[in-house]
């Protein structure tokens, strides 16, 4: 190491010692009491592994999560595209588009999506103008979904942008003066290019979509449970951290295994996996 | 090497700031026989000069009713300095207790809550400081906690809708050939106790032979309406749903219910066979200020505290010579009168409280299933 590097570690020991207290010690403790809580053995996992409610939720929590993935990338994508490709004055315009509701507190969204879902609310009313049935919305996992997917929209939009501003525009331009159509222009050369903006925005979506506890409790229903509520239940209800620790282990595995299978097929394709968090 | 000490520096500094705060605050030395033969709703002049303890509960409006009918004044005559926290976790409060450095002394919580954790989590009360002679008969009551405030976990019906034939107890509740329409319930897996005992009572069990419950009975009766049933996880539901029209009948909360209608909707209660349910005064377990938070519950049961209270919150007092100033539904909502407490069950808190786990399980793996 030289001192130079050595000299600008310095100013990472802050941000180093923050995860280490706030993060890497709370984690390891969770491990531990995930074995240890009631007592030393591995009574959690058994419960674990054994409770089939536990594995519906489980499972859930991950459809949901690569529902919401899914779905964000198909609506962040021709927004990002329009946002890489305008004016500058535009592309401010339409960042702030994408950032204003990222500053509303996400209980507030939460609550304004039941006032429009509800029975009585403002999407009945306006279907009901046209003689459609009231629809049953709110309550299911279409309500928690549009939920989620309205908070995850600007963590799919600020990857892909970041990415796709850095794409050279002439060479969709040679592929057009080669002969390719159009399309054929984005589809075999742009969208190859965009892709790492793609895999880090739904890296980022399906974690994030992992730990959501406000809007499914507010717009889902209590039969459909995702891993923060049965975490709830067990860490603040019932006190048996323990179990807590074992679901909370679990998840982590989960989030592992995704990263692991994204790295590999991000691999396969040869796609350098674009940064996360935008940088614009 | 370096980089590997600052890491390790890292992993211990939290442990060893953990041990500098061990210990609590040193408190004044009381004696509790000065405490003895209490009068609720009162507390000696200056008794308290120089402790400082804190009263919790779930926060909102609700706390700084309790805070205005209860804390204000008691500080005032006791000379004590009453904190504010909330809201009441069973959690934090076992993060508390486990580490040694207790900060919580007199706490609002849950009968259920109480009784789960009675001995680890909270203190057993000594009845030689607070005066429960005016704790209305029936009311929930154990070795760790005394009733707060009461209201009814029961059924509530939309009047509009069922105004001619209306439902009058759980049968009708259980019965969607004869009163079509949707119904909500509890959401959560952590069940406000009665929830079992309203299914078996609808399906010919006698009050008397509840318990132990039989929750497999209980949920086959459950299934017969689940297509009909709509969910609540929160007291705010409860109203929300009343008032946005979601639900035609609401097994619920009085108090909750009571907002709906103060806010437009038109729910009428069934007392009959409704489960008593309370709110706790209780105290946490190695708690710093045990003595004064018995004299705060002794005041904080006091005829006019607890009328202040009522009329603060949409809850119900508990002392008999308590007359909170209610006008017109208010009245009606008001579960301590005599014709609700005849008719309306007890929760069994004591129960629900050693059997948690099991009956928490239960409700969850039926709401998923």
């Amino acid at each position: 190491m030289s001192t130079k590097q050595s000299r600008t570690a310095v100013l990472a020991w802050p941000a180093l010692l923050l995860v280490a207290l706030g993060f890497i010690v709370p984690v390891a403790i969770i491990l531990v009491m995930s074995v240890t809580d009631p007592e030393p053995g591995t009574q959690n996992f058994e419960w674990l592994a054994t409770n089939s409610t536990a594995h519906d939720i489980l499972w859930r929590t991950i459809y949901i999560a690569v529902l919401a993935t899914l779905i964000t990338a198909v609506l962040a994508y021709p927004f990002a595209y329009l946002m890489a490709t305008s004016s500058t004055l535009v592309r401010s315009i339409l960042m702030v588009v994408v950032l204003l509701p990222f500053w509303t507190s996400m209980m507030v969204r939460a609550f304004a999506w039941i006032i429009i879902l509800q029975k009585n609310g403002l999407l009945n009313t306006v279907v009901g103008a046209f003689g459609i049935d009231p629809l049953t919305v709110l309550g299911t996992n279409t309500a928690v979904l549009i939920g989620m997917c309205q908070i995850l929209m600007p963590f799919m939009v600020l990857p892909m942008v970041s990415v796709m501003v850095g794409i050279d525009s002439r060479l969709p331009l040679a592929a057009r003066i080669m002969g390719a159509p159009k399309w054929k222009a984005f589809l075999q050369v742009y969208f190859p290019l965009s892709l790492p903006g793609v895999f880090a925005g739904s890296l980022i979506v399906f974690i994030l979509s992992l730990g959501f506890y406000v809007t499914p409790a507010l717009l889902g229903s209590p039969r459909q449970q995702l891993i923060p509520n049965a975490l709830f239940t067990q860490v603040l209800e019932l006190l048996s951290w323990g179990r807590g620790g074992a679901l909370a282990v679990a998840t982590l595995v989960m989030v592992g295994a995704v990263f692991l299978l994204l790295f590999l097929v991000a691999k396969v394709m040869g796609i350098k996996i674009g940064k996360i968090g935008g940088g614009l | 090497m370096k980089r590997y000490s600052a890491i390790a520096a890292a992993l211990i500094l939290p442990f060893a700031l953990t041990a500098c705060m061990q210990g609590g605050e040193s408190t004044s030395e009381l004696n509790a026989d000065d405490f003895k033969d209490p009068v609720a709703g009162e507390v000696a002049e200056g008794s308290l000069d120089g402790t400082t303890m804190t009263f919790v509960s779930w926060g909102g409006g609700f706390q700084d009713g309790q805070t205005k009918a209860f804390s204000e004044p008691f500080a005032k005559q006791s000379g004590a300095e009453v904190l504010s926290d909330g809201p009441t976790d069973a959690a934090k409060l076992k993060a508390q207790v486990d580490s040694g450095n207790v900060s919580w002394d007199a706490i609002n919580a849950s009968p259920t809550q109480n009784a789960a954790n009675c001995g680890t989590l909270f203190e057993k009360l000594d009845l030689s400081l607070i005066d429960t002679s005016k704790i209305p008969e029936g009311t929930p009551q154990g070795d760790c906690y005394l009733p707060s405030l009461v209201y009814v976990y029961g059924m509530f019906y939309d009047a509009d809708k069922y105004g001619d034939n209306p439902p009058t107890g759980w049968k009708d509740f259980f019965d969607t050939d004869k009163f079509p329409g949707t119904r909500a319930v509890e959401g959560r897996p952590s069940a406000t106790a009665g929830t079992f005992e309203a299914a078996l009572l609808a399906d010919g069990v006698k009050p008397d032979d509840l318990f132990p419950l039989d929750t497999k009975r209980s949920l086959k009766k459950w299934d017969t309406i689940k297509k009909d049933v709509k969910y609540w996880q929160t007291g705010a539901e409860q109203t929300q749903m009343a008032q946005a029209g979601e639900a035609d009948m609401i097994f619920g909360w009085s108090g909750r219910i009571y907002e709906a209608n103060q806010n437009g909707s038109n729910f009428k209660p069934v007392w009959d066979q409704g489960f008593l349910a309370s709110d706790t005064f209780s105290i946490a377990k190695d708690s710093p200020n045990k003595i004064a938070a018995h004299a705060y519950i002794n005041y904080a049961l006091g005829a006019k505290q607890q009328a202040e209270m009522a009329e603060a919150t949409s809850y119900s007092p508990v002392n008999v010579d308590s007359k909170p100033k209610f006008e017109g539904e208010a009245k009606e909502f008001n579960v301590t009168r005599p014709e609700v407490l005849d008719v309306t069950l007890p929760q069994n808190a004591d129960y629900w409280g050693e059997n948690q786990e099991e009956l928490y399980a239960a409700w969850g793996d039926w709401l998923n299933k």
